[in-house]
């Protein structure tokens, strides 16, 4: 707040001025940026919001919320009133939770990661602030993301897809045959958040987020679930299910993938956690296990790092016959 | 966003009067409670379609009686700086997110987007903005979201999978989009009928590109118009991956699996950002912005008369292949739509960093 402004009070999303014999005559203006006379505003747009008064007070309430930590001036009487609203000296910054996956060997035709911020960010130009380094020579390795205009965000807005550019991993298209694959094996890497990401009050995070890591060959088999290891429970417990596998899997096409029924076909209800940084799937039932015969329903859409799923690989090769993949895996309780 | 010559005839058989009172019955008046602004277009007659993927929804609004804006010489040098200063926010809080023209009276709407999340409609008028309610308008909505995967929550119960609208056309009595999931790199393009109904669902096609006929993969259109090629109506469709590729509308039938005939490469690491259609002296040409290209030129007739499709191997040109293309000098447009029959408007990053809206017209062509 603004010690020049005795008779007004500034929030994020209000300013309120004190009623006296002119305020019902003329209604104040606001600017985005510190002016100290009127004439440096008149080129300016003033801000869009709407006013309210009642008897003591009148308000404005702009379209957008004030930024915190900018600079704006109101305009009344011909006088001006700069303000600035501080950042909370206790404001929690955005953070980087997790990466998926965040194994530091990945195959050459991987295809897409998966960052889960702890607030939602700001989605504009998202793309900007992620680098992806050649760690030989430190170069920047150039055009290896797919640059979104519209980020692939969760609609909550805290997991941000990153593709590699797929143009480049699809065998036989022109950017892969003219510059390759963006991962060369053997080589290693290191994919940079930068810290200028902003969250959506427009604060940036405090540091860069690195991982490093190192190509290994390309991946053009299709994930099997006839290799997974499940650990069943016992009967009379709600202990969890545990299934365990070798290869890296996406994140994202394991969520809302899986459902186990029983040999009478009814769906057990309980949750389905992905901890696919740790290759494991683990299942709590809502219930008791009873004994039975209970059969894990997979959805083809399921894919490894690759794009490979458990129906078709990323980039099919049409002159092979397909195999029907196999999508249920039994397992008893005794 | 474009003007297309199909349902341009069609709209042209039937008289201004019913085609409102058709085209508007079961519009309801009040808030359409858009939760983002991912693309936008309009019919012939003036109603406006918002691809809304945040809501999962789109919202038609009828714009067929907004007054016509002023747009005598119309050039916004800045509009970053325009749009900073009328919300107060910082240029990278805000981004636009598509412009499109309404065919009915060439009134120029932007679709913006803020950091917050909240979207926010202008319209373009005296060389400004001027924000457009839409807290009360007359409008109608369909749900896309059983088109879409089932919600995905991780263990905190937040929602994982998304459907990102690309681009969104009403062509032929139907609204088409095509999106972009961020789990997989499946093809999600649908068509509904409209004006929209409570029965009426999705279709929703897969859509496969094949490379040089032996490898082939699910192919996510990021741009795409509406064409007659060959007397018969067709989509023109680019790929996240460069290929220019077009589809007979009649076969895009629910859950078939269609490749389309790729008619060109157009570069490495580009990705297209508009297409439109324009007309000069009898001849059409398909005009299309992109990411890291010049405004492309292509003749409509030379897509006609291209008979093969690039799944079989054909010399390379420099950097692309099939069908020819001519850059245009316009390099960095990010937004473009047709005005009216002679001219175009686009907003372009210029060499000065600035973000301008501009027209300029089909000599051209």
């Amino acid at each position: 707040m603004n010690a020049q402004s005795p008779r007004f009070s500034f929030t994020s999303d209000t300013i309120a001025l004190k009623n006296d014999n002119d305020s019902k005559k003329s209604l104040f203006k606001v600017y985005k940026g510190s002016y100290t006379s009127i004439d440096q505003t008149v080129s300016k747009k003033a801000i869009l919001g709407r006013y309210s008064q009642n008897d003591t007070e009148t308000y404005f309430i702009p379209i957008l919320p004030f930024q915190k930590n900018s600079h704006y001036t109101v305009v009344y009487n011909n006088e001006v009133f700069p303000f600035t609203l501080a950042l909370e000296s206790s404001y929690t910054h955005l953070q980087i939770q997790a990466l998926y996956p965040n194994s530091d060997t990945l195959p050459a035709n991987f295809l897409k990661w998966y960052v889960q911020f702890s607030k939602p960010i700001n989605p504009s130009k998202v793309y900007d602030h992620i680098t992806l380094i050649n760690n030989r020579d430190m170069t920047k390795v150039d055009r290896a993301l797919l640059p979104l205009e519209t980020p692939l965000l969760s609609n909550d807005g805290t997991l941000l897809t990153l593709w590699i550019e797929p143009g480049r991993q699809k065998r036989d298209l022109g950017p892969n045959k003219r510059l390759g694959e963006v991962l060369i094996p053997n080589e290693s890497y290191t994919l940079i958040i930068d810290k200028s990401l902003k969250d959506r009050q427009g604060i940036p995070m405090e540091t860069d987020f690195k991982h490093s890591f190192t190509v290994i060959t390309s991946d053009r088999t299709k994930p099997s679930i006839t290799t997974w290891e499940l650990q069943p429970p016992l009967a009379n417990t709600k202990a969890p299910l545990v299934i365990q596998y070798e290869e890296l899997l996406d994140y994202g096409s394991l969520q809302n993938s899986l459902h186990i029924v029983d040999l009478s076909g009814k769906k057990i209800k309980g949750k389905f956690t992905i901890q696919s940084n740790q290759n494991k799937i683990i299942f709590s039932p809502l219930n008791n296990w009873i004994k039975n015969t209970y059969t894990i329903k997979h959805k083809p859409i399921i894919e490894d790092v690759s794009g490979n799923n458990l129906e078709r690989l990323f980039d099919q090769d049409i002159t092979i016959t397909k195999v029907p993949p196999i999508l249920e895996l039994s397992f008893s309780i005794e | 966003m474009r003007k297309i010559l199909f349902t341009m005839a069609l709209g042209l058989l039937l008289t201004p009067l019913f085609a409102n009172t058709s085209i508007t019955d079961g519009f309801i008046t009040g808030n359409p409670e858009i939760g983002s602004i991912n693309a936008m277009t309009f019919s012939p007659e003036g109603v406006l379609f918002i691809g809304d993927s945040q809501g999962a929804q789109i919202v038609a609004i009828d714009m067929s009686t907004a007054p016509k804006a002023t747009n005598e010489k119309l050039h916004i040098p800045d509009v970053e700086l325009l749009l900073s200063e009328l919300l107060g926010a910082d240029s990278d809080q805000l981004q636009i997110v598509d412009m499109v023209v309404n065919p009915a009276n060439q009134n120029i709407y932007i679709g913006t987007q803020h950091s917050s999340g909240k979207s926010i409609l202008f319209l373009v008028n005296n060389n400004s903005l001027e924000m457009v309610p839409l807290q009360s308008v007359s409008y109608t909505t369909s749900d896309v979201s059983n088109a879409v995967a089932p919600e995905a929550k991780d263990r905190r119960g937040r929602s994982l999978r998304k459907w990102a609208i690309s681009d969104i056309k009403y062509a032929n009595g139907q609204v088409m989009l095509s999106g972009l999931s961020n789990a997989e790199f499946a093809s999600t393009f649908r068509a509904i009928p409209f004006p929209f109904t409570q029965k009426q669902k999705a279709s929703s096609l897969e859509i496969y590109h094949a490379a040089h006929g032996q490898y082939e993969t699910a192919s996510p259109i990021k741009a795409f118009t509406t064409t007659q090629i060959n007397n018969e109506p067709h989509l023109i469709a680019s790929y996240t991956c460069t290929p220019l590729v077009v589809f007979p509308l009649s076969e895009l039938k629910s859950g078939a699996h269609t490749k389309g005939r790729t008619v060109a490469e157009l570069g490495n690491w580009n990705t297209p950002l508009d297409i439109i259609e324009m007309e000069k002296e009898g001849a059409r040409y398909i005009l299309m912005a992109n990411t890291n290209r010049a405004l492309m030129k292509i003749k409509v007739a030379d897509i006609e008369s291209f008979g093969d499709s690039l799944t079989t191997r054909v010399p390379e040109r420099a950097d692309t292949a099939g069908v020819d293309f001519i850059n245009l000098p316009f390099v960095n447009v990010q937004q473009l739509d047709k005005l009216n029959d002679t001219e175009f408007v686009f907003i372009q990053r210029e060499a000065s960093g600035k973000l301008a809206l501009k027209t300029s017209n089909n000599r051209w062509l």
